[in-house]
């Protein structure tokens, strides 16, 4: 790589040291929010520093991970992520099943069913290939200097303001089934049996899918 | 003296795998799980990104005096100020946690847009990942990560489309650019 080569050791020292200047200034950050402001804004400001690290070491980009398999068959990283799901589906199912046993609310991401869903979800597909990334790539490329991703931003937040102004319209598709909860709807064994089951079959499929492109 | 040199140079060995050389993805993914594990487990509350930046915009309009806040928009969602809500802390993080990262490695260098088309494919395409957000209620984290380990069927219908939006879209941009 190009970039690799113009950097000498001292160049290479300097990156270091503002690097830890910023780690430092972050961890400082960190305690002004958690003395001054609720715990949630500090605590949220360390799940972005921990997942933007964690996204820029491991170049995890969910665009590439659905777009890769279907355009060059390769699925190593649509397999870390399914790998992923599977580890956090059983952590948070821990959590919800301890939460609900002490009589305590649901915790998660449930939005009722309806037709927002499927258009919502092409839309942003397709804004997500043409951009080159989605929106936790677009934050952690923007960390990385990518100016283009700061313009991705610009339009990100154009974007998802339009989309709130037209919302109430859109809205309206939404459907009467509220309760997405799998294990409201089975019960927890089937719920994982199927979550888990889904997501193993995912896996091994893209396993498959990418020895089956590669094969002669 | 043999021992001396040894020690450093097998605790660089282990430094620059972790700061310089790329994770494996499967090391990225089990992290990624564990952090929004951790997350759930402190503050009962998942992680999203999108929600933020449609406040964040009804905001800047807010400013110049536009009404905001009679939006319907906000019958689903409560309408909050930047400063109160909690995805512009984790959205600002995941930008200086991934710049603090690329540092280490010592492989930061800004990255130059291109061209015209360059920039409006970036706008274009961002635009409509704002728009699709908040029509699903969700973007690829909300929407699909934080939903289907929520083990909820919003996340497994969003899945499908996502994928399908994705196809097309990367076959208008193949057709586009050659």
């Amino acid at each position: 790589m190009a970039d690799k080569k113009r950097l000498n050791s001292s160049g290479l020292g300097i990156q270091r040291k503002v690097g830890g200047g910023f780690l430092l200034i972050a961890l400082v950050i960190y305690i002004v929010l958690y003395l001054f402001l609720p715990p949630l804004f500090a605590y949220s400001w360390l799940l972005g520093l921990a997942l933007g690290f964690i996204l820029q070491r491991s170049r995890i980009c969910f665009t590439a991970a659905i777009r890769d398999p279907l355009l060059f068959g390769m699925t190593e990283l649509s397999r870390g992520l399914i790998l992923s799901l599977m580890i956090s589906s059983l952590g948070f199912a821990a959590l919800q099943y301890y939460r609900l046993s002490q009589g305590l609310s649901l915790i998660g991401r449930f939005v009722p069913l309806g037709w927002h869903i499927p258009i919502g979800a092409f839309i942003f597909g397709l804004g997500a290939a043409i951009s080159g990334g989605c929106a936790s790539g677009t934050l952690m490329r923007i960390g990385e200097g990518f100016q283009m991703q700061l313009i991705v931003l610009i339009g990100f937040v154009l974007g998802s303001t339009h989309g709130a102004y037209d919302a109430g319209w859109w809205y309206q598709l939404i459907g009467e089934q509220e309760v997405t909860h799998l294990p409201t709807i089975l019960n927890w064994p089937k719920a994982l049996l199927l979550q888990l089951g889904l997501l193993i079959m995912l896996y091994l499929f893209a396993y498959w899918w990418e020895k089956y492109q590669f094969r002669s | 003296m043999n021992g001396k040199l040894r020690l450093p140079k097998q605790i660089k060995k282990i430094l620059t795998k972790i700061f310089v050389r790329p994770w494996p993805y499967w090391v990225g993914g089990l992290l990624i799980a564990i952090a929004n594990i951790i997350y759930l487990a402190v503050t009962n509350k998942y992680w999203a990104i999108t929600t933020g930046f449609a406040r964040f915009g009804a905001w800047l309009l807010e400013i110049v005096g536009i009404e905001v806040q009679t939006w319907a928009v906000w019958d689903y969602y409560e309408y909050l100020r930047p400063w109160k809500d909690r995805y512009t802390f984790s959205n600002l993080g995941i930008i200086i946690g991934a710049l603090i990262a690329i540092l280490l490695a010592g492989q930061f260098k800004w990255k130059k847009l291109k061209n015209k088309k360059q920039f409006f494919l970036a706008l274009g395409g961002g635009w409509l990942m704002g728009y699709g957000a908040r029509i699903a209620i969700g973007c690829n984290i909300g929407g699909l990560y934080s939903a289907i380990s929520s083990l909820a069927l919003n996340g497994w219908l969003y899945l499908p489309f996502i994928v399908l939006g994705i196809l097309i879209g990367s076959k208008l941009l193949q057709k586009w650019l050659v």
